[in-house]
């Protein structure tokens, strides 16, 4: 509730700034991926508006960079939260990466190669050591779509705090077909 | 609560992922292994991941090393710096480190390491007290590592930065890109 009030004034703030509304959300495909993310039960939310001067995503020649996702949880593993719960956190800034991952294939998520690296951050207390465990709700929400293609080069790590206070935060990489 | 098994599963299958690794890559005779050799470093074969993910990902001549961790004679090599570890234990894991990225860049290369161009990138998170301050002299474990092998290309564009926690309480983990012929 906090994150949405949060959200809404910054998404006014950040929108006046751009002067321009969002942009609609990304055309939809019938393609593969689509089918398999309606499996699995998955409805892909908007893209979200950077809360910061940054850009969402970033593409160069056949990799797409996608900022930084945080799930819609505030609070701190080992203190707030179990490993269950953030691995569920961890999902939600996944499905976060996801949508902009849409927008920058132009709609068409059959166009993803693979994902090459994932950063997962852990927002923890200093004795909790399953970030891995937290970062596998990622992980395998990846994997679970693109299949083992879904699996990057990752790193699982902790931190003191992030923005917002979010629980977690992940950041991607993925390679596309152009 | 279905999950609460998988944990434990996961815990399990991680533990046995740690313990079990696959063989090394094809071994070559190339300079880069006679320098290994020169420097007194043995490179072992690339360490399964210990949760969803891949030691590596290539995509063009670019090589993704997923973050590695520390490995002594008696296993993981955990603590935190400025609370039981010095700089110079931090140092030395951070060695350790680097050793594992060489062994997923090899498998990378397909046991090649003379295919290895330059490294472009390291980020070496430290697992810190909040008063430690020394993070970069701890991450030159890796780095000088790199540069006794390749000269200034094994240089990278680099980050140490601390953190309150890492993975299984580990002192360190190093996430690096590599080019590649």
């Amino acid at each position: 509730m906090l994150r949405r009030a949060l959200f809404a004034s910054l998404m006014a703030a950040v929108l006046s700034a751009c002067g321009k509304s969002q942009q609609e959300a990304s055309v939809v495909s019938g393609g593969k991926i689509d089918a398999k993310l309606k499996e699995l039960g998955i409805i892909l939310p908007e893209a979200s508006t950077p809360i910061a001067a940054y850009t969402p995503y970033r593409v160069v020649d056949n990799l797409v960079y996608i900022a930084g996702q945080g799930p819609s949880n505030q609070g701190k593993l080992g203190r707030d939260f179990t490993t269950e719960q953030g691995y569920g956190f961890a999902r939600d800034a996944g499905i976060g990466a996801l949508s902009q991952l849409k927008k920058a294939c132009d709609g068409d998520l059959d166009r993803v190669v693979q994902c090459v690296q994932i950063q997962g951050i852990v927002n923890c207390t200093a004795d909790f050591t399953e970030q891995h465990l937290v970062i596998n709700g990622c992980s395998e929400l990846f994997r679970d779509l693109f299949g083992d293609r879904g699996l990057a080069a990752r790193a699982a790590v902790g931190t003191n705090s992030l923005p917002v206070g979010f629980a977690c935060e992940v950041i991607t990489v993925f390679e596309i077909r152009t | 609560m279905e999950r609460r098994t998988f944990f434990a599963a996961a815990g399990l299958s991680a533990l046995a992922a740690s313990v079990i690794s696959s063989k090394a890559s094809a071994q070559s005779t190339g300079k880069i292994d006679a320098k290994l050799a020169e420097l007194g470093v043995e490179v072992k074969a690339a360490e399964a991941p210990v949760a969803a993910y891949v030691g590596w990902r290539k995509v063009g001549n670019l090589v993704y090393i997923a973050g590695q961790i520390p490995m002594g004679p008696d296993g993981l090599i955990k603590g935190t710096l400025g609370k039981n570890m010095t700089t110079a234990d931090g140092y030395a894991a951070a060695r350790s480190s680097g050793i594992n990225i060489l062994g997923q860049l090899k498998a990378a290369c397909d046991g090649n390491l003379d295919r290895v161009k330059q490294c472009i990138q390291i980020q070496g998170l430290v697992n810190s007290a909040d008063d430690f301050t020394e993070q970069h002299l701890v991450i030159n474990g890796t780095s000088e590592l790199f540069r006794d092998i390749w000269g200034e290309p094994g240089l990278a564009a680099r980050a140490a930065v601390g953190t309150n926690s890492l993975p299984l309480g580990v002192a360190c983990e190093v996430l690096a890109i590599f080019e590649i012929a």
